[in-house]
């Protein structure tokens, strides 16, 4: 009977092994023999044909036959997975468009919206890859870029971009940093990266920040609040106004980004996405929020806060998944003076607000400082290769130097309008040289946005042009607000870049530290007796291997700025 | 003596009937908030905190946006496609199973017994179970959903428990008559097992009319996901796109309408998914009927 | 030699009892065992791209991770507790009820009563967690009303780890009752009434009767039941948590799944996940083995 049972299990694992063995793709076997395949390709099959002209724009179509790709497609911040639905791309004049200039037609494999992360592991598990994957800089390919060419995963571009790709190689030689943020730390080009064009000189647009109800300001006669004293001051008015809660933070970590950025954390420990963050301080030091000194003072300020009722008093329970809705209500309500929002929320919020009061008025407001004078400075990611949305070449595809011009096509500047606007004269006139948007896309019923993803190409927008879109798009307000909380702060760059046995490591120790580090927080706001034990709260962070952290962090640091 | 007993009694009747309204008001009112919800406006929905026993203002937005999308009413077809066809298989094959391991002296009966239950606490996890579908073509099919699920051991162990009360003199006398397991299976223990059959039918029924996630794992094509499905990525779709809109400023106040919309959306996409199922218990309920086995003894 | 001949002969009487269950065997086999192959990932440092043929085989690093963790105590305690009180409280409770509604004449009412209860299993997760929070915070029906009536202050009692058992106990069983009770009903309905007729003319009253008519008559459900929900101590899912904890009441509400899900947010670390999982199905599996040893020896029911 034992011995039977046995007999299940093990020809059970060697089934499985068989099973997998055919069905992953034989992954494991390229990664030797990556150049030979990788050499072999390019010298034939590959039906492109076609020239450029001065301008970067190509003559006729890329290739004779038809070709249809397949494109794996996760959300990223500029596109959501659930705008990919069918009616958007068949009946989008822009995609077709571009497929029928280029003769190469894009079919898009969406995952379930809210499942992006387990599809795209189970793709790589299962070595299905499609011709292309799109995606945001959430979904990478564990160990990074270099981890994915090395495995024989993905297709490496270095050697042909600049042949095959001018326009974009143009683009990411402009100037260093944008070189530096579009290659991998072995100076490789892995992908197309989004090129961001900047809004703001040298700044990455910023759309969260804090926002006040300026009608009760102006009814308690004060100023927009400059420092953290005045802060003060504004919300005990506001409390004593009768404001059930004068500020909310709206997250239920209890660390508001805006207040850890007058006390010196250009990041908070852990984001909204409960992702930890390290920065580099002024010395080119990584570090971590949860042990500055400028963490604690923050903790005592709102500690005081929480104590006077200046805060909301469940701010904890505001969980993530529930949270929009009921902040919504109260604010809809007047329950709230001041909060810190994200441009997506805020004019629900302000809609909600309006029905009941009519003279409610909401303001942005800039980013506080401890003293008069002060900067404050934010640590973000990349500052051009924005966002991390990239498009990849897998080597499943089959003919890379098509899909290399196709990915081109979309820099030139005819692919440039298509991804960024639409098709001339239907989804936009050029005013003087530059594109307005027509009726069809800002008067349109379902609302600007998503007309605007149903008429222009912008899953395959690889060189944005924000300034323009966006000076059309969000309406003042949303505008303003962006320009405010985007000057008020100074913005630097922090990349760190880790082997896949470092960020093993890594998410081993800090599966603990973080959870530490969200429980503590929240207890020392609202209980003096750990907010004055706190540097013992620090001593455990080290015991619990901050220190070991913080060294790979550097490591990873140094690594990216010194190639 | 009667009297008193039957005081007592009635006492107790009505202590019953109170304590059973009591939970039933407290089953119902969440529902009917979710119900209400779904009605309402979006906007007044928005400034409602706590229960919705009535809405502020009727509106039928939220169906309205749910119904709009025609993918919906291919995807009740498909659940019911998958529900009929493994409800189906589902019973026949666990009934088959299930009596098998109520025979008492059969041999190895404890061995399968025990390889099943293993299976029920054993699982090799997401990426085993899709290289397994994988392997085997059945990706991007109906099979890759009615499947997984059809047989549960917990079904098995449900119905094997029913099987072990129904009298041995039954079998016995049958085998006397020269019956065998196939006969006997069919001709007299289902007869007798139509509580047995209605509840492991409901669960297979619920069960796969809830189910999502397989679908979601195992099928790229949409054209053959089921309704649960489809809801749910088009709540998610719809929140995304919702706040999207709100941060490229919309068309006007079209934006901050979406976001709130969504919330209405949300409660009357449960309605929609749920209505039928709720409806269907009925017609399991007059199996749930006492008495079922009188008769079959004598005979 | 004997004994080996009569098994044989055993087996070729009834050899149509194996033809029949030949196909779920088959089915197990297929579909669960040769997944379960693919646990040998929880000894791995298992990279998607490598698969498992070529991740790196780490043994019982996966493992002593997980017991090093500081807060393995907790979540394992937290995890236990929950368990423990579901099976105390919502499991015997749904028996009750199946037998109060068994005692209700009208079949109208019966039926009625029913279905309503049986609703609240089809409302999402994410409706019950939004109900939940708005009872519980310190406006709500219970955080506000019922407190204040209570205690006079209001709370918000999700900010409180000592409350954070009882309101998962609570809407658990809101929940689940009227669901669980439809295997009871079922049944129930198979006892005879003749049965009870012969008891009443014997004297017998109500109690009685259900004490040693109906109770015995449903009692294998009931063992079995129970023998199956001692299965399934270590696995209290993440979903429902995860929509209502926060970090204040980790203490009480950080169970093994969550912390673990916490994790995975890092980086998708599927050796660990799948080494987590395992310990859980070994110690459910050691307690299922237990308590159908316990239930062969004091009662005529058993699993295997």
């Amino acid at each position: 009977m034992k011995k039977r049972w046995l007999a299940f299990l093990l020809s059970g694992c060697l089934t499985l092994a068989v099973l997998s063995g055919c069905s992953s793709n034989g992954s494991g076997s390229t990664v030797n023999d990556t150049d030979d395949q990788t050499s072999q390709k390019d010298s034939e099959e590959t039906s492109v044909q076609g020239n450029i002209d001065t301008d970067g724009n190509y003559e006729g179509v890329l290739t004779e036959k038809e070709v249809t790709f397949t494109a794996f497609v996760t959300g990223s911040s500029n596109f959501t997975t659930g705008t990919f639905t069918e009616s958007v791309i068949t009946e989008n004049p822009a995609y077709n468009q571009i497929f029928k200039n280029t003769n190469v037609k894009m079919e898009f494999i969406v995952p379930t919206s809210g499942e992006e992360e387990s599809q795209f592991n189970l793709l790589i598990a299962s070595g299905k890859y499609p011709d292309f994957i799109i995606s945001g800089k959430q979904y990478v390919y564990p160990g990074g870029f270099d981890q994915a060419i090395e495995d024989g995963a993905f297709f490496d571009l270095t050697d042909y971009a600049e042949e095959y790709m001018p326009n974009y190689w143009r683009v990411i030689h402009e100037n260093e940093q944008i070189l530096k943020e579009a290659t991998t730390l072995k100076n490789r080009i892995p992908c197309a990266y989004y090129i961001y064009s900047p809004e703001y000189e040298g700044k990455e647009l910023i759309w969260e920040g804090q926002a006040i109800r300026l009608d009760i300001l102006d009814a308690l006669g004060l100023d927009m609040p400059e420092t953290i004293d005045d802060w003060e001051v504004v919300l005990t008015a506001m409390k004593d106004h009768g404001v059930e809660v004068p500020y909310s933070m709206i997250n239920c970590t209890g660390m508001d980004a805006a207040f850890l950025m007058s006390y010196g954390i250009a990041k908070p420990p852990i984001n909204a996405f409960s992702q930890n963050c390290f920065y580099a301080n002024e010395e080119g030091k990584i570090t971590y929020g949860a042990i500055e000194d400028g963490y604690k003072e923050y903790l005592n300020t709102m500690n005081r806060w929480y104590k006077n009722g200046l805060l909301d008093s469940e701010f904890m329970t505001r969980s993530y998944m529930t949270v929009s809705d009921t902040i919504i209500a109260m604010y809809g309500k007047g329950q709230i003076g001041a909060a810190y929002v994200f441009d997506g929320i805020l004019p629900t919020m302000v809609l909600a607000v309006k029905s009941e009061n009519e003279k409610a008025v909401t303001k942005a407001v800039p980013t506080p400082v401890l003293s008069q004078g002060d900067t404050v400075l934010r640590s973000v990611d990349k500052l051009y290769a924005g966002n991390g949305t990239y498009w990849a070449i897998t080597n499943n595809c089959s003919d890379p130097i098509l899909a290399m011009r196709f990915l081109d096509y979309m820099c030139s500047p005819e692919g440039i309008n298509l991804t960024n606007y639409g098709v001339e004269g239907d989804a936009y006139t050029m005013e003087d040289g530059i594109p307005a948007f027509t009726e069809k896309i800002l008067g349109a019923e379902v609302g600007t946005a998503d007309s605007w993803r149903k008429n222009s190409g912008n899953a395959l927008c690889i060189i944005g042009q924000e300034p323009v879109r966006n000076m059309q798009f969000k309406d003042a307000n949303t505008q303003e607000w962006d320009r405010v909380w985007t000057e008020s702060a100074e913005q630097y760059s922090t990349i760190v870049s880790l082997s896949a046995e470092e960020e093993t490591r890594l998410s081993t120790l800090m599966g603990d530290i973080t959870t530490y580090v969200q429980e503590m927080t929240i207890k020392a706001i609202i209980d003096e007796k750990v907010l004055n034990n706190w540097d013992e709260v620090v001593q455990k962070l080290e015991e619990m291997g901050m220190n070991e952290v913080l060294e790979m962090q550097q490591a990873g640091y140094d690594r990216y700025n010194n190639r | 003596m009667i009297e008193s007993k039957s005081i007592s009694r009635k006492i107790f009747q009505i202590c019953n009937t109170v304590i059973l309204l009591l939970l039933a008001v407290i089953c119902v009112i969440p529902i009917i908030h979710v119900v209400m919800s779904s009605l309402s406006d979006p906007v007044e929905l928005s400034k409602q905190t706590g229960l919705v026993l009535f809405p502020r203002k009727i509106s039928l937005v939220g169906y309205s946006e749910v119904l709009k999308t025609s993918s919906i009413w291919n995807g009740y077809l498909h659940t019911i496609i998958y529900v009929v066809i493994q409800t189906v298989v589902g019973v026949f094959f666990t009934a088959l199973g299930a009596y098998v391991l109520s025979r008492k002296e059969l041999p190895f009966k404890n061995a399968m017994m025990l390889m099943i239950t293993f299976t029920m606490i054993f699982n090799g996890g997401l990426i085993p179970n899709y290289m397994l579908m994988n392997g085997l073509n059945l990706l991007d099919t109906p099979w890759a959903v009615i499947i997984p699920g059809c047989i549960t051991p917990m079904n098995l162990i449900i119905m094997r428990t029913f099987f072990l009360t129904i009298p041995d003199s039954l079998e016995e006398s049958a085998k006397l008559d020269g019956a065998g397991a196939w006969y006997i299976l069919f001709k007299i223990y289902l007869p007798l097992s139509k509580a047995n059959i209605a509840v492991i039918a409901l669960f297979l029924v619920v069960a796969q009319w809830n189910s999502y996630f397989t679908a979601m794992i195992y099928l790229q094509d949409r054209s053959l996901w089921p309704l649960q499905l489809i809801l749910k990525d088009l709540i998610t779709t719809a929140k995304g796109a919702a706040v999207l809109a709100a941060q490229s400023g919309g068309g006007g106040g079209n934006s901050g309408m979406t976001v709130m919309t969504t919330k209405v959306m949300n409660y009357a996409v449960i309605v929609v998914a749920s209505l039928p199922i709720f409806c269907a218990y009925p017609f399991i309920q007059k199996y749930f009927v006492k008495g079922v086995m009188i008769g079959s003894v004598k005979g | 030699m004997k004994k080996r001949k009569n098994l044989l002969k055993q087996i070729q009487k009834n050899q149509a009892y194996y033809w029949m269950i030949l196909p779920v065997l088959l089915y197990f086999f297929v579909f669960s065992y040769i997944p379960i192959g693919g646990l040998v990932i929880a000894f791995q440092d298992f990279k998607p791209a490598k698969g498992i043929l070529q991740s790196n085989f780490v043994w019982l690093k996966n493992f002593t991770d997980f017991f090093n963790s500081i807060y393995f105590g907790r979540v394992l305690k937290n995890t236990v507790v929950l368990s423990g009180l579901s099976l105390l409280i919502c499991f015997p409770l749904p028996i009750i009820f199946a037998l109060l509604l068994n005692e209700i004449r009208s079949n109208k009412f019966k039926k009625t009563i029913q279905t309503i209860t049986y609703m609240p299993y089809f409302v999402s997760l994410v409706v019950v967690a939004g109900i939940i929070i708005d009872f519980t915070s310190s406006d709500g029906l219970i955080g506000g009303t019922l407190m204040r009536m209570l205690t006079g202050d209001k709370v918000n009692l999700l900010a409180e780890a000592k409350y954070f058992r009882s309101i998962m106990i609570v809407s658990e069983l809101w929940q689940s009752l009227g669901y669980s009770s439809i295997i009871y009903i079922a049944a129930l309905s198979g006892v005879d009434q003749q049965l009870y007729e012969a008891a009443a003319i014997d004297g017998a009253g109500r109690w009685k009767q259900i004490w040693n008519i109906t109770l015995p008559a449903i009692s294998s459900t009931i063992i079995i039941m129970l023998i199956l929900k001692c299965g399934t101590l270590l696995s209290i899912g993440a979903e429902k948590i995860i929509l209502i904890y926060n970090a204040n009441i980790y203490e009480t509400a950080d169970v093994i799944s969550t912390f673990v899900y916490r994790k995975g947010l890092q980086e998708f670390n599927y050796g660990y996940s799948t080494a987590v999982g395992m310990f859980n199905s070994v110690i459910n599996f050691i307690l299922i083995l237990v308590s159908n040893r316990l239930a062969k020896r004091f009662s005529d029911t058993n699993l295997f």
